[in-house]
């Protein structure tokens, strides 16, 4: 394309080859808001182009606790138990969606040979990654909302409102911290190949235990649940529990504590991202397999 | 890649036809390797054991939570089984409808594998058998684990082995059909990756009764639950590993009537699910869309 041309259709473009040295910081800030937009854009303009996934991702989920929220009824449990099943089915899929949407992301990119197209641009990978999460995240509420109100409705759940505020709250900050394991977990899963699809099976089930999706994570024991509090999703699910329905004495930590430890992860977590991502590449750089496909 | 529909019939004939046995056997193998050679054997073995470990944890502590003394409850150990041995639904009936997902769209060989001398659904029925080895592994663990851990009253003399094995064959004959069916609906569906397995594997689990008694269920599932083979597979390996069901609505069938209604209800199912396939394949050969990578 001319030079002219260029300026004429891209007038916003900033005169510069785009690194971090070549521009000034705010061009570069944009550049790097706009690669987040853009890696965001897609996960949620897909959310309306294929409306499909929805009755999957909505439907599925409530089929899933079906299940256990029968074998709760089995037990003639309280129903308080009905709505812990339910939340957790529906907050599963932010689980599934860090382990396949966000860890795996990377490795799905190098497959399809997307991911040189990544590295080769002028902007910084973290951007790409927190485009990944910001779109993952409103991907994913979008369907946890169908199924939390899907399977509430189906199985008649009731929720207290009390504590509203602080319910938004500690929910925002364990997706940020969560996201932010998904940002770590897409930087060491490129790097162990074929090995990165098991290991994301791998987490799914024994994190569904440790976290509590499905029990209280109080009946792991208090270390045990303690130690499963490097999953956000534990202290968060557990918060949410807390303060969604009537005490049933049921809690680890206080909700307060809880969310006040999933802030501390967040913080934690994206800085690993960052020092992870920076491996990563040094290391697929060193030993040449950045780009290798079908290992 | 459209292919003529007349070219597949006659790469069987002649010198390069392949026996059916050796593509089952060579299906079979590799989707063994495709399951196991991604890692070192230790690694393998810890895989294989964490997950299906932790599923059955995850009923354990459901149980747990409610009484303490639910774990010795003749219930726990029915629901604790129906869970174990429903791993094979999750190895057979899914990872036969990924294989083509997987051959498609990750290693791009599905065109390849196509082409070869021999019916491709030998080919599935060999991944189907490498899934049921790697399913009866989930399960043997599952059951040493409940046997040793937490008391299930599972024991070897007392298993009437000559009822399972016959039950636990229809059940993985009827996975591996489900599966093939979804084989067949994964040739023509551009995008949702395992989405049809996964709803399928699902509701199995809700209707079959896997982890609850089917009564339970509400009234108008009922009919839909007993049409399916799996109801009555579960209800069989009940029978033949604890020596009584669990479901009170079954409670009238004789073990025999158990084994017969699983046999017709799994001969339904795999001519249904075999028509299934062979239509979706004509209509994926028709509409060339045999090797299209859609990047889900």
């Amino acid at each position: 394309m001319p030079e002219h041309a260029r300026s004429q259709t891209e007038p916003s473009a900033a005169p510069c080859g785009g690194t971090r040295a070549e521009c000034s910081p705010a061009t570069y800030l944009l550049h790097n808001l706009r690669a987040l937009w853009g890696r965001a854009y897609v996960r949620v303009v897909g959310t309306n182009r294929e409306l499909s996934w929805l009755f999957f991702d909505t439907v599925l989920p409530v089929l899933g606790v079906a299940a256990y929220v029968y074998v709760y009824r089995s037990l003639k449990a309280p129903e308080v138990f009905v709505g812990y099943v339910i939340l957790g089915g529906a907050i599963s899929a932010y689980w599934l969606h860090v382990l396949w949407g966000m860890g795996s992301t990377f490795y799905f990119d190098k497959q399809s040979g997307q991911l040189d197209l990544f590295f080769i641009a002028p902007i910084s990978r973290m951007a790409i990654l927190g485009g990944m999460a910001l779109g993952g995240m409103i991907q994913t509420t979008v369907r946890a909302g169908g199924a939390l109100v899907l399977g509430s409705l189906a199985f008649g759940v009731r929720y207290r409102t009390d504590a509203l505020g602080l319910l938004v709250v500690g929910f925002l900050v364990t997706l940020i911290a969560l996201y932010g394991l998904g940002m770590v977990f897409a930087s060491l899963f490129l790097l162990h190949g074929r090995e990165a699809w098991h290991l994301a099976n791998l987490l799914q089930e024994p994190i569904f235990l440790l976290s509590g999706f499905y029990f209280p994570v109080k009946a792991l024991g208090f270390w045990v649940a303690a130690l499963a509090g490097v999953i956000p999703l534990t202290l968060g699910l557990d918060a949410l529990r807390q303060l969604a329905f009537a005490d049933a004495g049921m809690g680890l930590l206080p909700a307060g504590v809880e969310v006040a430890v999933n802030a501390g992860l967040a913080a934690l977590y994206l800085v690993a991202a960052a020092l992870a991502l920076a491996h990563m590449e040094r290391v697929a750089k060193r030993e040449g397999r950045l780009t290798m496909r079908w290992q | 890649m459209a292919v003529n529909s007349s070219r597949s019939s006659g790469s069987r004939d002649g010198p390069w036809r392949a026996g059916w046995w050796h593509i089952v056997r060579t299906g079979a193998w590799l989707g063994w390797q495709i399951g196991s050679n991604w890692t070192d054997p230790f690694l393998f073995a810890v895989y294989s054991i964490f997950r299906p470990v932790a599923q059955g944890l995850i009923l354990v502590f459901m149980y747990l939570v409610i009484s303490r003394d639910a774990l010795s409850s003749p219930m726990f150990a029915h629901v604790y089984l129906g869970n174990a041995f429903f791993a094979f639904v999750g190895q057979v009936m899914m990872g036969v409808s990924w294989c083509i997902l997987e051959d498609r769209e990750f290693f791009r060989t599905f065109r390849y594998i196509y082409i070869l001398p021999g019916r491709l659904q030998w080919y599935i029925t060999g991944r189907a058998a490498a899934g049921a080895a790697i399913g009866a592994l989930s399960v043997a663990i599952l059951l040493a684990f409940g046997r040793l851990f937490l008391g299930l009253p599972l024991h070897l003399a007392r298993i009437n082995w000559l009822y399972l094995l016959p039950v636990l064959v229809l059940g993985i004959v009827a996975c591996a059909a489900l599966g093939m069916a979804l084989a067949g609906v994964y040739l023509i569906s551009a995008r949702h990756g395992g989405a049809y397995s996964e709803a399928v594997a699902g509701l199995l689990y809700v209707l079959a009764g896997v982890v609850y008694p089917v009564d339970i269920l509400p009234g108008w599932v009922q009919p839909l639950s007993r049409a399916l083979p799996l109801t009555w597979w579960i209800e069989g390996l009940r029978r033949a590993c604890l020596g009584c069901g669990m479901a009170s609505s079954l409670a009238w069938a004789s073990e025999g009537m158990i084994l017969a209604v699983l046999l017709g209800t799994a001969v339904v199912l795999v001519l249904a699910c075999l028509a299934i396939f062979l239509g979706c394949e004509r209509v994926a050969r028709q509409r060339g869309l045999l090797d299209m990578a859609t990047f889900h």
